[in-house]
């Protein structure tokens, strides 16, 4: 079975639920790629039980949440201009 | 099998189990084990406390069709001897001619229901028959996620059915034998993969 890559890309404005969202991703493995964007490799099933915890966290919030699934092929393609992110001390502080 | 035997009671849910893999049987009634709560379970217990708030409101029947409910029970538990099953019913709705049973289930629908739902769905008919002693007419499964719901007919072909489930979960437990892994697709999104040796 090949896995792919599953991006998860969001905006919310409620520091806390934005800050649970970063912590679920990086439990499931995902890397930051950007402050609100994460992406790594998931079986489909980790991607149901990703997409279960995120719309836990989010409920009735404001906001919103999209997961993209990618093959390695699409991926191959992207395109990375300015300086990449890295990962800050603090980074929690600025989810 | 004995009357005093403490596997006489199954729990509805294992009728599901067994449905979806007989093996679950053996590590819930031999071993012990208790299944991985994933974060789908959890956003299905979440949304099942939703449900029934809006479902207390209701006034017609699953709130679609227009059969006026003349009584209304929500989590019903209910413990029958006779059958050796107990469990509790997400809702028992009495319309005219009899009660309906209404069981949610938090996913998205295929084009039919599933054939471990259907089971479920029948056994807890069973248990409502035994308690209200009046006749079932109908299960609804109601899959929440899309607002599809399927009817079943309540058949003696499929009551025989679930008791015939039972007894061959008392059969897995008494003899202690790992079954066979009926359908290798749904190892996927089992709970047990990881105790399951086969995977």
């Amino acid at each position: 079975m090949q896995t792919m890559q599953t991006l998860v890309v969001y905006d919310i404005s409620d520091d806390r639920v934005r800050f649970m969202i970063s912590r679920v991703c990086k439990r499931f493995g995902l890397a930051r790629i950007q402050r609100s964007t994460f992406l790594g490799y998931l079986t489909s099933m980790q991607r149901k039980e990703l997409t279960a915890a995120l719309r836990r966290i989010i409920g009735d919030s404001d906001g919103n949440i999209q997961v993209f699934v990618l093959c390695r092929a699409d991926l191959a393609l992207r395109e990375v201009i300015g300086k990449p992110f890295e990962e800050y001390a603090k980074e929690d502080l600025l989810v | 099998m004995s009357e005093d035997d403490d596997i006489h009671l199954i729990p509805v849910t294992w009728i599901k189990q067994y449905h979806f893999c007989p093996r679950i049987i053996y590590y819930l009634g031999v071993l012990g084990y208790k299944e991985r709560v994933t974060e789908s379970m959890a956003e299905g217990r979440d949304l099942h406390i939703d449900e029934e708030r809006r479902a207390k409101r209701r006034k017609t029947l699953a709130g679609e069709r227009k059969e006026l409910t003349r009584g209304f029970w929500s989590r019903v538990h209910i413990v029958s001897e006779r059958l050796g099953l107990y469990g509790s019913i997400d809702e028992v709705v009495e319309v005219d001619d009899g009660l309906v049973v209404v069981e949610n289930k938090f996913m998205k629908s295929s084009k039919k229901p599933h054939s471990a739902h259907i089971y479920q769905a029948i056994a807890y008919a069973m248990l409502v028959e035994e308690f209200f002693h009046k006749p079932v007419r109908k299960a609804v499964i109601r899959y929440v996620r899309d607002g599809r719901s399927f009817e079943l007919r309540v058949t003696d072909d499929l009551k025989k059915h679930v008791l015939w489930t039972a007894s061959k979960i008392r059969s897995i437990i008494e003899k202690e034998k790992l079954p066979r892994i009926m359908n290798r697709r749904r190892c996927r999104s089992c709970g047990f993969q990881r105790v399951c040796k086969d995977v």
